[in-house]
């Protein structure tokens, strides 16, 4: 199976897809990268291992927090997010 | 060789009226083939000649015909038409149609037709030519009849592609062959110039597998979100040139979203022409 890979500018992979779905002169390959395969760029035809940092993670990630603040606003009278 | 089976439209086998009727019955509603034109004059009802189906059957109205609508001077009266496979076809007499004119004081106050499928077991199949409308001087006007329209179409006929009109197509146009890696924000090259919206899915995250989908208008800033208890989203403005997604963010408060690219990985998007967007 082949992929073709969009590419940013310093060969960073932003995604993969599969050909058809790519423009003609997307690079194509054979195989993608282990893993997460944004942690890696492609240049001169190898990939390379270069993970991005890991996201910031939010303090509180909780059910609880969400439906809290969601039935905070609605009392105020907000009707949106 | 089968039992089991017996051929009727091939070579040699003999196809018999009912055989006929049953193949025309699933074209044809009951109606009016040609002429069979009817008006009226003070009590007098009439129907030019012509040709007409019912149950598949196909007869012929020889001659202009006039009926006395006379036992009633209020309400309604109809032409009823009976098919009876019991009486009289044969080469010197036909006598299987007998015509009569039925009355009644209300619209829904006629009698319910019998309309047994003559081309299997049953004998007897009904069919009203029209009802009329009857006052003092007679009859006052047609409320009903056979005749153009739907009587070539049965109601289990499909539509034509000229009556539906153009059919909305979607396309399946990019996937993502590594849905489980993160997605930092990117152009998706792709000539959307004949489409007129897209549909676009997401996965909660890269290590979820529930998605949702969302319509994204060109020219528009769409934000399609994960419906859940961590809720996630993430923007895309589509172009003719493609799909240009920002960063995934992460909402863990009501006020607070950090950007994650772990989540809300565009999976795929799909092209649909032929709607009004």
């Amino acid at each position: 199976m082949k992929y073709a890979l969009n590419l940013a500018e310093d060969g960073r992979i932003l995604s993969a897809t599969y050909p058809q779905y790519a423009p003609a002169d997307a690079v194509t390959v054979d195989a993608l990268p282990e893993g997460d395969i944004s942690d890696y760029r492609y240049v001169n035809g190898e990939y390379v291992y270069d993970p991005l940092p890991e996201p910031e993670q939010p303090a509180e990630e909780t059910e609880t927090t969400v439906w809290d603040e969601l039935d905070a606003a609605y009392q105020e009278g907000v009707d949106s997010v | 060789m089968s039992e089991y089976f017996t051929g009727i439209t091939f070579p040699q086998q003999k196809v018999t009226p009912s055989d006929d009727a049953s193949i025309r019955r699933a074209m044809l509603a009951d109606g009016v083939l040609s002429g069979c034109v009817l008006s009226y004059s003070g009590s007098t009802l009439t129907m030019t000649a012509g040709l007409m189906i019912a149950c598949g059957r196909e007869f012929r109205h020889t001659a202009a015909q006039n009926w006395a609508v006379v036992d009633a001077n209020s309400g309604f009266a109809r032409l009823l038409l009976t098919i009876d496979t019991t009486r009289t076809s044969s080469k010197e007499a036909f006598d299987q149609i007998t015509d009569s004119i039925e009355y009644a004081s209300s619209i829904d106050g006629f009698p319910e037709l019998q309309q047994a499928d003559i081309n299997a077991s049953g004998t007897i199949y009904q069919v009203v030519v029209c009802v009329v409308s009857l006052g003092a001087g007679g009859i006052t006007g047609i409320v009903s009849q056979l005749g153009a329209g739907e009587r070539f179409r049965p109601s289990t006929w499909l539509p034509t592609p000229e009556e539906i009109g153009a059919m909305p197509e979607m396309q399946l146009l990019w996937e993502n062959a590594s849905p489980e890696s993160a997605f930092v924000a990117q152009l998706i090259p792709l000539d959307l110039s004949e489409y007129d919206i897209v549909l676009v899915e997401i996965k909660f995250s890269s290590f979820n597998i529930q998605r949702v989908t969302g319509f994204a208008r060109k020219g528009q800033t769409t934000y399609i979100g994960t419906p859940v208890t961590v809720n996630a989203f993430r923007a895309v403005e589509v172009s003719d040139g493609g799909c240009s997604f920002a960063d995934g963010y992460l909402v863990s408060t009501y006020t607070n979203a950090t950007v994650n690219n772990e989540r809300a990985i565009p999976t795929a998007i799909y092209g649909i022409k032929g709607v009004s967007a």
